[in-house]
């Protein structure tokens, strides 16, 4: 447990299970007894495919609910928001890196990084250059990301994902598809940044040399599957 | 296993796969359902275009009077004469009519093999003198053997030998006729004795395909030919004798018998003989004829002829469709008209050296078994071609036969090729939306597939499997597509003309139609989708996505708008100049059809083409313009998300605005024809009837109508009516240089003006209010036709003497001068050669009546109102007859003037708006599957979903307002060609109009689409997967 930081918010996770239907009946996607992540803290989390890595932090993203358990973000319970609420609560407190860079085509790099800045209404232009500069990215401030390498685009992905100054940042192997030197360089802007801001960082990884860079690892095993009443089975959280 | 595959991928992709299967399948059946258009069309264009024939065929005898002569040749031996051997030829000629034959000649010509023995030739038992030499066939021009006059009952033998110059049958050994003075046409020997009118109707009747045939003689007779004997009265004018059986009466039902009946013995009078005589039933009525002698008749029955166009249609060629009314008319038996009425007309020629100014006609009419004709004009013209050769058969060689439903039926053929032509390039753009429908689902289909295949490409798949996967899915695809359009073509054709117009095609030609319709779409769309297929499968991903962004669409780049549109500038000016667009308007009594230069089309359809590209290139230059610069702070990200959007991949927009704007264009150009079509159409039946309605008193009309009585017919719905004077050859015009019968109307000028459709162009120098106020103001004004001035070398200012009512016992001359020239007058389809004031004509011969009344509505939308209040005012009171714009326009022989363009433009234009809301459908569904990506990442940004709806709805309403607009200005520059191209179905210049409510119904339903498409497109978006789609890569 590590302590609290100003900037970031404290993450808890009770009694998550995640079941999805499908034509052959009910499989659990995800089942966890509890994950805590103190305020401004880095927590990488791993295990093996399919063992609800990303359900979980589709979860913490509030971009799902869970179909029974609790996700605390700060104060605020986003697993009983609505749609809207939580749309309004990703606006305001998350930043969100992935494998895919995910950049609008049609938008420049600034633009990219200014757009979550004026979803959610704050920031100003300095900010924007300001996150660039610091992430080495001002000078292709005004390139579409197809004049981009995948390494430059996943460094505007991070920029993109802090810019509006997050209380938490979550990456879902934003290393995935980078080479080791590329993916090194990555790591450890989200590490420095996530440290500047003071921002909850919560990353996935199938690499232990990249969750070495956090102040924590949690692994996730995987559910039982197909569940039943009498075969649940726990999840554990080392 | 690949087709495991593919079938899997079309399943679980049901949206994808139904927008794709919707728009092969509305741009098939729109083809489709042009073609089974065109063939129901074409099935009922042989009844429309033989309805209007009063008869068939007619059959006339070309006996001539005093021509009745037999000349019989015999030769024996008969069989084979070998070498040096002889054959004796025998020729006996009898006059077996009791009037003499004059200038009697023989001529009689030996075979190739056979020489004429020299002094061999005997006239009745004696040596002809001077017969070393083959008398019968004199000189270097064969001339024959003069016998002079043969009295009635003469007869003659004639003999002379052939001798063989080698072994030869003789059964032909020479070849006889004979000709005379009254038959100027050699008559070949043996020929069947003259048989009677009736024999030859009842042979002719026999035949297959003849439904009747019915004998019909007629011959004019002098003025004032009838006469009641009791009262001495007889009827003045020219007078025609006719004689016909009840069974022709009863064919024809403008053959009205007013009282009485048509019976063996006995005459019927017309009604204007029995007014003018004071006959009744049961009166005696004496008829002068031909020779000096007379026949006297009970009057059996009074008949209102007046309208029977088998009667009184001129006979001669040339002249078919002149309607020649002659109102003292009898009709009597036609044992009467054989044994009393020929025999006079043949002492009268006997007696005038062999000629009559106006001899009888005998005929038989014939009407065929129409139900028999087959559907299609060209295979029915063979039917009834056939018909007539087997009736030249039944009857002497030198008869004539007036094949009247064979020269409509040729002018119906080519009409209907015309027809077939005009729809299918109607039809083409159609086919053309579907290939291009194709090619726009396809293009958004392998957008959306990209990811698909990369993948595939990744898991070890290669080029030849993608692409065979491609043809695979194209071919399911298409194949489905092209059986649901071709149903649903059948379907749309059926309910548009009716199951019982398509149920007339022929299984042939709806096979074909249905086999053209559902290859070529199979064809069309398949390849419009393959191509696009395979152009995604051949790029690399990351290049195809950079192109995504940067790289206009290859129209964009080729510039073929600007080059299409040159090509139509450069179309229209020769055409111009070659004066092209006039083509050849139609006449069914000269045999022409309709001519149109359907290479012109062309241009409608490249303004269509090349003004779409053009507006979307133009629309793209905008959104570019409009595309902010890259700025590190966005302001409101929905208005900055849609401006960089639409500004940095404009051709997205683009390819979305050209499909709307050539739908949309397409449906407005279809329109704005159809109303300018059915507005010239109306225009020209009421130009050709004088006004909207024509109100004739007839010969059993119990009121008499003056010129003052015009107010009667001003009824409710009636704004104005005005009486009208006209009738053939009325007048004669007399100049200093010459002069000529002529047809005159005279109207007055401030009524007529009212109430006739008249217009300013066809007046030469000056307007028609000017022209005819001058014949309001000046009693002795008259205005002539440019060709009747140019006949009597007459020009305005010059005198003329003019003969009015000629012919009549009224006939009065009037010197009146010329005011002006007229090209053409609303309401005499057969004619108008002057123009002068009813109250001038009134003047000089009070008695005169009008020959009819033109009345107005007040508007159209008072037409109906009007004739109601006709029909039940004065002509429920009185005999009146009552012809109108839309009777006019059914008469119209020409099957062109019926064609049910708006039936084809319903049906263009209901695929048509189907096909919009499909393209809008596509490219909002286009949208999700290209950018879902980009929409959940916004969502995950914190971007609400109202936000992402109003983004996909802004674009869809980009793509639908701009293509709306771009459609409306390409369809009424694509009308205006098209209505100018067909100009010659027209009979007036047409005038060119775009009804709002046209422009209104596809804007509205463009917008309605683009509504619930983004509607549902957005809601689409809420069901995505984010966690799914966003750690995809």
């Amino acid at each position: 447990m590590t302590t609290d930081r100003p900037g970031g918010a404290a993450i808890e996770a009770t009694d998550l299970v995640v079941d999805y239907e499908t034509a052959a009946g009910r499989v659990r996607a995800l089942e966890l007894d509890h994950l805590s992540v103190p305020s401004g803290g880095g927590v990488a989390v791993m295990g093996p495919s399919g063992c609800g890595k990303s359900t979980l932090l589709g979860l913490l993203a509030a971009l799902a609910v869970p179909s029974s358990g609790l996700v605390r973000i700060g104060a605020e319970a986003v697993s009983d928001m609505s749609d809207r609420q939580r749309c309004d609560f990703r606006r305001r407190n998350l930043g969100m890196v992935y494998q895919a860079d995910n950049l609008l085509p049609h938008l420049t790099v600034e633009e990219n990084v200014a757009l979550p800045v004026a979803i959610a209404g704050v920031g100003a232009t300095s900010d924007t250059m300001e996150t660039l500069d610091r992430l080495g990215l001002g000078t292709l401030a005004q390139r579409l990301p197809d004049e981009l390498s995948g390494g430059q685009r996943q460094r505007v992905a991070v920029a993109r994902a802090i810019g509006h100054r997050p209380s938490v940042v979550l990456a879902d192997e934003p290393t995935g598809s980078l080479d080791a030197a590329n993916a090194r360089g990555v790591v450890r802007l989200l590490v420095e940044v996530h440290r500047a801001l003071g921002a909850t960082l919560v990353m996935v990884t199938h690499d232990p040399d990249i969750a070495g860079h956090l102040e924590r690892t949690v692994y996730l095993r995987p559910a039982a599957g197909r569940l039943t009443d009498a075969s649940r089975e726990a999840s554990h959280v080392g | 296993m690949l087709a495991r595959f593919v079938l899997a991928d079309l399943l679980r992709n049901p949206r994808r796969t139904l927008s794709t299967l919707v728009g092969v399948a509305l741009g098939v059946g729109l083809f489709c359902g042009v073609l089974f258009f065109v063939d129901g069309l074409s099935a009922s264009m042989t009844q429309r275009a033989v309805a209007p024939l009063p008869i068939d065929m007619q059959h006339v005898v070309a006996e001539r009077i005093g021509g009745s002569l037999l000349l019989t040749q015999t030769v024996d031996p008969d069989g084979v004469i070998g070498v040096g051997r002889q054959v004796g030829v025998t020729l006996e000629l009898a006059n077996g009519d009791d009037v003499a034959a004059n200038e009697v000649t023989i001529r009689s010509l030996p075979s190739g093999s056979l020489s004429y023995v020299p002094g061999s030739a005997r006239l009745d038992g004696a040596q002809i003198a001077g017969a070393e030499s083959n008398p019968f066939a004199q000189g270097p021009g064969l001339s024959g053997l003069n016998l002079g006059t043969m009295l009635a009952g003469e007869a003659h033998r004639l003999e002379y030998r052939l001798e063989a110059r080698r072994q030869v049958a003789v059964d032909d050994a020479a070849r006889s006729t004979f000709s005379s003075r009254e038959q100027v046409t050699p008559i070949p020997a043996n020929r069947p004795a003259p048989t009677s009118l009736e024999e030859v109707a009842d042979r002719i009747a026999a035949l297959d395909g003849v439904a009747s045939a019915r004998a019909l003689s007629f011959g004019d007779l002098g003025v004032g030919a009838i006469a009641d004997p009791a009262s001495g009265t007889s009827a003045p004018g020219p007078t025609r004798v006719f004689a016909f059986d009840a069974g022709y009466a009863a064919r024809d039902d403008d053959i009205r018998i007013e009282s009485g009946g048509l019976r063996n013995t006995g005459a019927v009078i017309s009604a204007e003989v029995a007014a003018a005589t004071g006959a009744g039933v049961g009166d005696a009525i004496t008829v002068a004829l031909p020779d000096g002698s007379s026949i006297t008749e009970r009057v059996s029955g009074i008949a209102d002829l007046s309208r029977a166009q088998a009667l009184f249609s001129s006979r001669r060629g040339g002249d078919l469709e002149t309607f020649v009314y002659v109102r003292n008319s009898v009709v009597v038996s036609p044992t009467v008209f054989a044994d009393t009425v020929l025999p006079a007309y043949e002492r009268a020629a006997a007696a005038g050296g062999g000629r009559l100014k106006s001899p009888p006609v005998r005929e038989v009419d014939i009407a065929l078994q129409r139900h028999l004709l087959d559907a299609d004009p060209a295979t029915a013209l063979r039917q009834t071609e056939r018909i007539g050769a087997a009736v030249r058969a039944v009857a002497a060689s030198d008869d004539n036969l007036l094949d009247n439903i064979s020269n409509t039926l040729t002018v119906a053929e080519a009409d209907a090729k015309v027809a077939k032509a005009l729809f299918v390039f109607l039809g083409v753009p159609g086919g053309l939306l579907a290939a291009m429908l194709s090619a726009y689902a396809g293009v958004v289909l392998a957008e959306a597939q990209r990811r698909e295949q990369a993948t595939l490409r990744i898991r070890g798949a290669g080029r030849r499997q993608l692409l065979a996967m491609l043809a695979l899915r194209t071919s399911v695809l298409t194949a489905t597509g092209s059986v649901v359009g071709l149903s649903l073509g059948y379907l749309a054709a059926a309910i548009t003309l009716g199951q019982d117009s398509l149920g007339r095609a022929s299984a042939a030609s709806l096979a074909v139609s249905a086999a053209v319709g559902a290859v070529g779409g199979f064809v069309a769309t398949g390849s419009a989708l393959y191509l696009t297929g395979r152009r995604s499968i051949d790029r690399e991903i990351n290049e195809d996505r950079a192109l995504l962004a940067t790289r206009p669409p290859l129209w964009r780049r080729a510039w073929l708008d600007v080059l299409g549109l040159a090509v139509v500038a450069v179309g229209t000016a020769l055409a111009l100049r070659l004066r092209a667009f006039d083509g050849e308007a139609g006449s069914v009594y000269f045999g022409r059809a309709v001519r149109l230069n359907l290479r012109l089309l062309v241009l409608p359809i490249g303004i269509w083409v090349s003004a779409s590209l053009l507006s979307a290139r133009g629309l793209g230059r905008m959104l570019e313009r409009g595309s902010p610069r890259s700025a590190p702070q966005l302001g409101r990200p929905l208005g900055a998300l849609l401006r960089r959007s639409v500004g940095r991949r404009p051709w997205a927009i683009g390819n979305g605005v050209v499909i709307v704007s050539l739908i949309v264009g397409l449906t407005v150009s279809l329109a704005a024809f159809t109303a300018s079509y059915d507005r010239a159409k109306s225009a020209d039946a009421r130009f050709a009837n004088g006004a909207d309605f024509r109100i004739t008193p007839g010969p059993s009309t119990q009121l008499s109508y003056g010129v003052g009585d015009a107010h009667r017919f001003r009824t409710p719905g009636v704004a104005a009516s005005t009486p009208v004077i006209w009738g053939r050859d009325n007048v004669v015009l007399r100049s200093r240089r010459t002069s000529d019968p002529a047809n005159l109307v005279a109207v007055d000028p401030t009524g007529f003006l009212a109430v006739a459709p008249v217009r300013d162009e066809h007046f030469v120098n000056g307007t028609a209010a000017e022209a005819l106020g001058t014949l309001g103001d000046d009693p002795s004004a008259i205005m002539l036709s440019s060709e009747m001035a140019e006949f009597l070398r007459a020009k305005p200012g010059d005198s003329l003497d003019v003969l009015l009512v000629r012919g009549t016992d009224e006939q009065a001359e009037v010197r009146l001068h010329i005011t002006g020239l007229f090209e053409r007058l609303p309401g005499f389809p057969d004619g108008a050669d002057a123009l002068m004031a009813i109250d001038a004509h009134s003047e000089a011969v009070p008695s005169k009546r009008p020959d009819f009344f033109l009345a107005a509505a007040a508007d159209a939308g008072a037409r109906a109102e009007a004739e109601r209040s006709l029909r039940g005012g004065p002509l429920a009171t009185d005999r009146l007859a009552l012809d109108s714009a839309t009777t006019t326009l059914a008469s119209d022989q020409s099957s062109l003037a019926a064609l049910n363009v708006a039936g084809l433009v319903s049906l263009d234009s209901s695929f048509a708006l189907a096909m919009v809301v499909v393209t809008i459908g596509i490219f909002v569904f286009g949208l999700l599957l290209t950018r879902r990506r980009e929409y959940v990442t916004l969502r995950a940004q914190g971007l609400e979903a109202r936000s992402i709806r109003l983004l996909i709805g802004a674009e869809a309403a980009t793509v639908a307002l701009a293509g709306t607009a771009c459609g409306m200005f390409v369809g009424v520059g694509m009308g205006f060609y098209f209505v100018t191209v067909l100009r010659p179905l027209f009979v007036l210049t047409p005038v060119y109009s775009v009804p709002v409510a046209v422009l209104a119904a596809p804007a509205l339903l463009v917008v309605v689409a683009t509504l619930v498409a983004s509607f549902v497109g957005s809601s689409l978006v809420n069901r995505l997967n984010p966690t799914e789609l966003l750690r995809d890569e």
